[in-house]
């Protein structure tokens, strides 16, 4: 049954993700003549992006109410659920390679090959590949293409209003050298992160957490998805 | 073997400003219901339970015997199932959508879609968004009679249609129907379709059950009652069903039609009521149950 939603998926969604996967190509191959790009950043950014490549396939579905003509077929709520999952992981792994590959290959890298190609810059875009999955998936099962929007504009606003109250309070009031202490702990937490996952160890249990955080994730979506009305 | 293609009892969904209570109807193997009432009334949320597409607080759905949460695979593979409005993929062809559904049916068969699609003159190279709206219904049509579907659940094929196009699907599906002893849930609010095809009848007013009698027992029991204000009391309570007060006199319905016309007396209009009759009237403020 898992086979079978994942290739109507994909027959039904062809165009859409050659399309997508296209255009995400050309922006990885101009990521690459920013001067500002690190080899970490570029495998978050592609990561997000190869994130998204399911999430456009699954909220276009979503757009089009082709969830309430998947439903309709001889298939559990779950599987539905599970497929999304699989393809979500799937297109994004497949995604990194694609990116990993334009980097190699684009002449006006400013990327060195040897600094894309560590098992470290792989880890974190499967990393942010995994996270950017298990966050939107299960509003977007629940909300539908709305839950989508609105977890984007939230973090938006999140971000804008940490921005003011940051600024504010560095301004006027004695708190600042607080905040500043937890961006700085944020700061040397990520940098020490990334790299530790260079040592295998950490990466096999960042690995483990990733994954547990995925089964969460789907335990979630599976809920949310369960008690939506199509 | 369960004698019932279909069986629902004491159904209740509650929406905000809206609900279903203790909906309870049966359709027999092999025979065609239509699922009739206003806009709003609640047909397409019946059939969505039945589908399992939205959750419900009470009630039991069995579909030939099986529960349709429980079993709900195996209920969906007997289960042909039209939209109002088809689901399709805009910007995907007919034939993807067929390669991408057909998977799903182990009763699937090429050769009757691609029968169907010849009868209906369906394009099977172009996409969806190139098809008018009856061409869409037509194309859900096909996909549910082609996996050989022992329930045909249609949720208004033939709303939004041209008369001519309606009569059209409505005979193709009457022939196809009558051959293979299909069943057949129809949900309309175009009372004419059902006086062609249906064996059963379910009226539906606000979330609630008013009837669900054979076609016939409407034919033969039911009528209206026409003249003035006194024709009103002239009709037993107990069979009087609505009352519907025009510029030129009065209707009531009356489910006893034989009991009104000894009631009344011969100078006493009585015509025997058309699904329609009936579904103007009983969705008048006042209108009773059965």
């Amino acid at each position: 049954m898992l086979r079978k939603l994942i290739e109507k998926d994909l027959i039904l969604g062809q165009r859409i993700l050659a399309l997508t996967g296209g255009i995400f190509t050309l922006y990885f191959a101009a990521a690459l003549t920013l001067r500002s790009i690190t080899a970490g950043g570029y495998a978050a950014l592609t990561g997000i992006m190869c994130a998204f490549l399911a999430v456009t396939l699954i909220a276009r579905d979503d757009k089009l109410k082709a969830n309430s003509l998947t439903c309709s077929l001889p298939v559990t709520r779950r599987s539905v659920v599970l497929a999304r999952y699989v393809e979500g992981i799937t297109l994004g792994l497949l995604g990194i390679v694609v990116a990993m590959v334009v980097g190699l290959i684009t002449p006006w890298s400013v990327l060195d090959p040897r600094e894309l190609l560590t098992g470290r810059t792989v880890m974190v875009a499967v990393t942010v590949v995994t996270i950017t999955i298990a966050l939107v998936l299960p509003f977007l099962q629940r909300f539908g293409i709305w839950g989508l929007f609105g977890l984007l504009i939230a973090a938006q606003l999140l971000g804008a209003v940490v921005m003011l109250v940051g600024t504010v309070l560095a301004r006027t009031n004695p708190l600042r050298h607080g905040i500043y202490a937890v961006v700085q702990t944020v700061e040397t937490s990520v940098v020490s992160f990334y790299a530790s996952l260079s040592t295998l160890g950490f990466a096999a249990m960042w690995m483990v957490v990733l994954l547990v955080l995925l089964a969460l994730s789907y335990g979630v979506a599976l809920v949310a998805f369960a008690h939506r009305d199509l | 073997m369960t004698e019932h293609a279909l069986e629902v009892t004491g159904l209740r969904k509650r929406y905000r400003g809206f609900a279903l209570e203790d909906v309870s109807f049966a359709l027999p193997r092999g025979y065609v219901m239509g699922l009739i009432g206003p806009n709003g009334a609640g047909k397409t949320t019946i059939i969505k339970l039945i589908m399992n597409l939205v959750s419900r607080q009470a009630g039991e759905i069995k579909v030939f015997g099986l529960d349709n949460r429980r079993d709900e695979v195996a209920v969906r593979s007997r289960i042909g199932f039209v939209y109002d409005v088809p689901p399709l993929l805009d910007d995907t062809t007919l034939e993807r959508h067929r390669r991408a559904i057909a998977p799903f049916y182990p009763t699937w068969s090429d050769a009757t879609f691609e029968r169907l699609a010849r009868e209906f003159e369906l394009p099977l190279d172009k996409k969806v968004k190139a098809l008018s709206h009856g061409m869409r219904t037509k194309f859900a049509l096909v996909l549910a009679l082609s996996h050989d579907a022992d329930l045909l659940v249609l949720d208004e094929p033939t709303a939004g249609l041209d008369p001519v196009f309606r009569r059209e699907l409505l005979q193709r599906l009457a022939a196809l129907l009558q051959d293979e002893g299909k069943s057949v849930l129809f949900s309309t609010h175009i009372t004419s379709d059902l006086e062609r095809v249906a064996d059963y009848i379910t009226f539906i007013r606000d979330g609630t059950i008013v009837f669900s009698l054979t076609k016939d027992e409407i034919r033969e029991n039911w009528g209206v009652v026409k003249g003035d204000e006194t024709v009103v009391a002239q009709v037993a309570a107990g069979t009087r069903h609505g009352v519907r007060r025009g510029p030129y006199g009065v209707e009531v319905l009356t489910s006893d039609i034989n009991g009104a016309r000894r009631r009344c007396g011969e100078g006493t209009v009585i015509d025997r009521a058309s699904l329609e009759d009936i579904m103007v009237v009983m969705s008048q403020e006042g209108g009773r149950a059965a």
